[in-house]
């Protein structure tokens, strides 16, 4: 990079190698090279901060923070997750009542046991479409 | 002070012979059908079946006829004998009351056997708690063409 003399005159002055006051050239680039040592001192300075202001640093970040939400941010937030939870719910209970067995009527009839003496038979029960219970003697073979 | 006599009106109520001899006897209906499948465009259910003609409608047959039909009334803990034809006998033993129009009962189907001398082969042995006017069906009785269906009811 090359620099014209006035550059090379305000470098001079804001080195302290150069008396007197830099020419009106030079002016603009002194000034910018004064930010520049400020902005260095600025960073190069270290604040820590104290356990009794973090509160304060901390309260200060988060009103940063709602001040950059949109109106309405946590009423659209709250109103979300109630509908996410509403879907929960339902699917839950959908999937509870398919996959949970039918339940009996109360007023069925119930039959505690059914045995058969006949040979190659087994005793079923079931309920038929009407919901009248069925004791079904079921033989394999030609025995009644 | 409770008496004596107290005491043994308790004992008495609570003996199984004494509440048996004070229940009432159950009240059921049976309906004993031929079932069987024939060349018909149309089921056929004879007149008399007309009161239980859905809860035979899931057979796979398509003529239904009557064989017996009665009413009869059960005492509690005492057999009682119901000849369906000259092959089953049904048997009923009602047990106990169990609130609410229910009944528990044992039915016991028995096939004559050949022999006089032998005992009857039980086709079947169920305990059941039937519900008031709540038809049940006992099916799978050898009766050629088809089968014999029970459909008992209890008043």
């Amino acid at each position: 990079m090359f620099k014209n003399k006035a550059e090379f005159e305000a470098e001079a002055h804001f080195d302290g190698e150069a008396a007197g006051v830099p020419g009106a050239e030079a002016q603009p680039y002194a000034r910018h090279l004064a930010i520049m040592r400020e902005g260095a001192r600025e960073a190069a300075r270290h604040q820590p901060i104290a356990d009794a202001q973090f509160s304060s640093f901390m309260a200060g970040i988060q009103e940063g923070i709602r001040a950059q939400e949109p109106s309405g941010y946590r009423w659209r937030t709250w109103a979300s997750l109630l509908s996410l939870s509403t879907a929960a719910l339902l699917i839950a209970f959908s999937a509870f009542w398919a996959f949970s067995p039918a339940q009996q009527p109360v007023n069925a009839t119930v039959v505690e046991s059914a045995t058969t003496d006949l040979e190659d038979t087994v005793v079923d029960v079931y309920n038929s479409e009407y919901g009248v219970t069925t004791v079904w003697v079921n033989t394999a073979k030609d025995d009644l | 002070m409770i008496g004596v006599s107290t005491v043994g009106l308790y004992v008495l109520m609570l003996l199984p012979g004494a509440a048996a001899s004070t229940e009432p006897p159950m009240g059921m209906s049976l309906w004993a059908v031929h079932a069987s499948q024939e060349q018909r465009p149309e089921p056929h259910y004879d007149p008399e079946l007309q009161p239980i003609k859905n809860a035979l409608a899931d057979l796979p047959y398509n003529t239904f006829h009557a064989v017996k039909i009665t009413r009869e009334k059960l005492p509690f803990n005492e057999d009682t004998r119901i000849d369906i034809d000259p092959k089953y006998t049904l048997v009923a033993m009602p047990l106990n009351r169990e609130g609410a129009g229910k009944v528990k009962v044992d039915l016991r189907i028995e096939v004559t056997p050949s022999d006089p001398g032998k005992t009857p082969v039980k086709a079947l042995q169920t305990r059941l708690t039937m519900q008031s006017r709540q038809p049940v069906k006992l099916r799978g009785l050898k009766r050629e063409p088809g089968e014999l269906v029970l459909v008992l009811a209890a008043d």
